[in-house]
Formats: C-alpha cells, sequence, structure tokens
C-alpha cells in the first residue's frame, strides 16, 4: 500500500517534470521564432563563429564528394573531346578576331579616357581571393552557399562572388574563416543590372528558382537573348560582371544564369569599394587665405 | 542506492551528450551538397533521424533540451530564418517521444513511421517558413530532401543496429527515469 503511494508520487512528479521540460524548452523555441521574423537577426553574433566552424568541417568532409563530381563532369567531357575540339577551333578563329576588335577598343577607350579626364568605374581585378563553396543550400526558403574564406582573408559583406563563368551571389554575412554567399536565385536578392546590348535597365530578383526575373524594366529595350551584366547602379556590386542570358517565360523575362550549367566548385571574391556619398566622404573646408598671402593654422581657419 | 542513481544519472547525461555529438555530424552532413548536372541534391531533413532514434536510456528532460539545441544549431549553420528548426524539432520531439518509445518491429513498420515523421517535418517546416519568410516555400525542393530521406533510412537502421550490437546493447531497452 505505501509502496503504491509512493509510485504514484513519484509518477506524478515525473509528469510534473516532463511538463515544466516540455513547455519551457517549446517556449523557448517559440521566442527565438518570433526574434528571428521579418529577416531579424537576434543571434548575429554567434552565427559568423558557427558558419565558420561548420564550413572547416564542412570544407573537409565534402572533398571526397567534390572529387566525384570532377570526375564525374572530367569523364562526361572525355566522351565529347573530338566534337568538343572541333568547335574550340572554329570558336578560336572567331576569338581572334574580336580581339583584335578589343585591342583597338581598349586604345579608343584610353585615349577618351585621357582627352576627357573620365574616371569609368570597372571591376578591380586586382584583387582575388579565391575560395571552394563548400556547402550550397539550394532549399524550400533559402538558396545560399557556404565559402572557405572570411574576414581573415579580406572578405566583407557585399563584396561579388565570381566563378569562371560568371556572377553567382554576393557576400552577405562574413565570419572569421568562413562567409555566407546569397545566390542571384534566393528569394532576397535583388541585383541591379542592364542588357549589355542596349543598356537597358532592370532589377534582377530572384524567387527560389533556377532561372530570376527581370522587374522593373519598364520600357527598357530588352531582347530575348540579350547578355545580362551588372550595371553597378545600386552602388553595391561593380558594374559589367555577366550574369546570364534573357528569355521569356510566359509573360515573363527571365534569365538563364551562367553559373547555372556546371558544379560550383572553386569561386572567387572580388572586393569591390563602391563610390561614397557626399554625405559619407564631406569636403574638408580648406585653410583660408590670411592677408599677407601667409595660410592660416587648420585650427584656425574658418568654415 | 545513491550511488546506483548516481550512476544513472551519469549514464543518462553521457547517452545525451553522445546523442548531441551524433546530432552535430548529421547537421553536418546535412550541408553536404552533390551536383548532378543543374540538379542539386543535399539532406536538409537527415537531423530528424535523430528524434527517431532518441535512445529510450536517456531521460526526458535534457534530451528535449538537446532536441531544441539541435535545432537551434542547424538553424545557425543552415542559412535560413532563424528559429523554425528550433521549434520543429522540439515540437517534434514533445509530440512524437510517447509514440517513438512504443515503437517495436522490424525495418518495414520503423520506416513508414520514419516516412511520416519526415512528411510531418517538411509540412510544419514549410507552414513555419511560410510565415517566417513571408513567401511560399520551394514545394518540389522541400519533397525532394524528404523522399531522399526517407530513402536514406535503412542504411541508417543498419548503422544504428551494428553500433548497437558492436557495443553489446539492445536498442529496445527501456527508458530510464526522467
Amino acid at each position: 500500500m505505501a509502496r503504491g503511494h509512493y509510485s504514484r508520487r513519484q509518477e506524478k512528479r515525473r509528469s510534473a517534470i516532463v511538463r515544466r521540460a516540455s513547455v519551457m524548452a517549446f517556449l523557448l523555441a517559440l521566442i527565438v521564432f518570433f526574434l528571428g521574423l521579418n529577416g531579424r537577426e537576434p543571434l548575429g553574433t554567434v552565427r559568423g563563429p558557427a558558419e565558420s566552424g561548420a564550413g572547416r568541417i564542412v570544407s573537409f568532409v565534402s572533398m571526397p564528394v567534390r572529387g566525384a563530381e570532377n570526375l564525374s563532369a572530367s569523364i562526361g567531357r572525355h566522351f565529347g573531346t573530338v566534337s568538343e575540339n572541333e568547335m574550340l577551333k572554329s570558336e578560336l578563329t572567331r576569338l581572334k578576331q574580336v580581339e583584335a576588335e578589343m585591342l583597338s577598343l581598349r586604345e579608343q577607350v584610353s585615349y577618351l579616357e585621357t582627352v576627357l579626364n573620365a574616371d569609368i568605374e570597372t571591376l578591380n581585378t586586382d584583387k582575388r581571393i579565391a575560395a571552394r563553396a563548400v556547402s550550397e543550400t539550394k532549399g524550400p526558403f533559402v538558396q545560399s552557399a557556404l565559402i572557405n574564406a572570411g574576414a581573415a582573408k579580406g572578405v566583407s559583406d557585399g563584396d561579388a562572388v565570381m566563378t569562371v563563368n560568371g556572377l553567382y551571389g554576393r557576400v552577405v554575412r562574413t565570419g572569421q574563416t568562413a562567409s555566407r554567399v546569397l545566390l542571384l536565385t534566393d528569394l532576397n536578392s535583388r541585383v541591379a543590372v542592364m542588357s549589355q546590348r542596349s543598356r537597358g535597365r532592370a532589377i534582377l530578383s530572384g524567387d527560389n528558382t533556377d532561372a530570376p526575373t527581370l522587374e522593373f524594366r519598364r520600357d527598357g529595350d530588352w531582347q530575348i537573348g540579350d547578355r545580362v551584366v551588372t550595371s553597378g547602379d545600386d552602388g553595391t556590386l561593380p558594374r559589367g560582371l555577366p550574369i546570364g542570358d534573357v528569355y521569356a517565360a510566359g509573360d515573363k523575362l527571365r534569365a538563364r544564369l551562367l553559373t547555372q550549367n556546371a558544379p560550383v566548385d572553386w569561386i572567387w571574391v572580388s572586393p569591390f569599394t563602391p563610390i561614397a556619398t557626399p554625405e559619407a566622404d564631406p569636403v574638408i573646408p580648406q585653410t583660408a587665405a590670411v592677408e599677407g598671402g601667409e595660410a592660416a593654422p587648420a585650427d584656425e581657419a574658418q568654415p | 542506492m545513491m550511488d546506483r542513481g548516481a550512476d544513472n544519472t551519469l549514464q543518462s547525461l553521457s547517452v545525451v551528450l553522445q546523442t548531441l555529438a551524433f546530432g552535430c555530424v548529421l547537421i553536418c552532413l546535412s550541408l553536404l551538397h552533390v551536383s548532378v548536372g543543374s540538379l542539386n541534391v543535399s539532406m536538409m531533413f537527415l537531423p530528424v533521424a535523430i528524434l527517431f532514434f532518441w535512445p529510450r536510456q536517456s531521460r526526458y528532460s535534457p534530451a528535449v533540451w538537446s532536441a531544441a539545441a539541435i535545432g537551434l544549431l542547424q538553424d545557425l549553420v543552415s542559412g535560413g530564418p532563424l528559429g523554425i528548426w528550433m521549434l520543429v524539432y522540439t515540437l517534434l520531439f514533445i509530440l512524437i517521444d510517447p509514440t517513438v518509445r512504443r515503437v517495436r518491429g522490424g525495418l518495414f513498420s520503423q520506416w513508414s513511421i520514419f516516412a511520416f515523421l519526415i512528411f510531418s517535418t517538411a509540412v510544419l517546416y514549410g507552414l513555419l517558413g511560410r510565415v517566417s519568410a513571408g513567401a511560399p516555400p520551394d514545394y518540389r525542393a522541400l519533397a525532394f530532401n524528404a523522399l531522399l530521406v526517407v530513402l536514406c533510412f535503412p542504411l541508417m537502421f543498419a548503422l544504428r543496429l551494428f553500433l548497437y550490437r558492436a557495443s553489446g546493447r539492445d536498442p529496445y531497452m527501456k527508458r530510464g527515469r526522467l
């Protein structure tokens, strides 16, 4: 009898602990969920180190997978070697003409830059940070990649991330040894672009599909087959980075990405310093000339 | 008697810590992706297996907090909206733990329950993600990821059985006290 009473008490106590633990864990999870609504980052300081740690582990674990991918791709390429060789020969002939034209144009541009004293904004190719995409998440809500280069190598938020084919995305979060790249296809990705042919402007808007849409085209001259490049109008990415080609999907124009057809392994990050706004880069008042032609000390100068 | 209790507590905590470590391994594996042509394959639902295979020797209170911790870790490293996995795992653990405790039987009965669990996770994740991200999920990616993890179940089942047998334990041992 006493034993039964004791075990009933034990059982009650056990149930109370189970209930309490469940309710508290659930409430904490609910709080974190609500804090993270609308893209807020309540644990932003923890996320960078966590991603850096995961990046190190995944870059090590993914080596066999990347090796297998590369092997499979090289076997595929091996079968089409003869036809590819023929195609490359004809392409080489065409490119020789293009190169000659390019050299001529470069001289003209250089001359015009000198004559007009113009500073044409281009991608600074002096610094490129090579890295590997160790994890690519193409989930139901987010399309991003983890790369194994971070602030320690000079990567910073907003930098453009390229593959050999074209623009892959841009850095949205930087840890010490890893960074998170928002892909162009992600729902939150917006990039100012233009048609290389007509210079017509648009916004390339990701919608979690393989081909982002071209929005806010207004009456810009866009045609199917146009090459889409960054316009640099947003001040966050340099101008002229290749992105893809335009095609029609229903009543929308979409961009078929250049990075879509090949597995992404090696990438490079291109640090970019945008043009500063006048407010961010104000003119420092010049020292006023005093009578007698002597310059006043800086601390005595009037604004 | 007290010594025995302390042993149980230590053993239970050790089991929870081991499970947490396995959870971290599964999270890292879920971050891996394989590109086959234009198809990108990853297994984001893989850590759900840890909820299904949660050791019966572990105590409930640390176990439910561990489930929440695994969810939070996956939230942090997956780059998605924060809090979704934590809420999904905590909720699932609370709801399924009594059922999973009673699960006996062979591969196929456990496989069907696991498939149902993954389906529930996908639905819950889709709903919460829709609230958090403010946009409908990519249903194709959701279904494909879920299907892939369900297909991997026999491998995980065999691995677990192998580990239990190698350590001379019974996978259907009764769960310890709280």
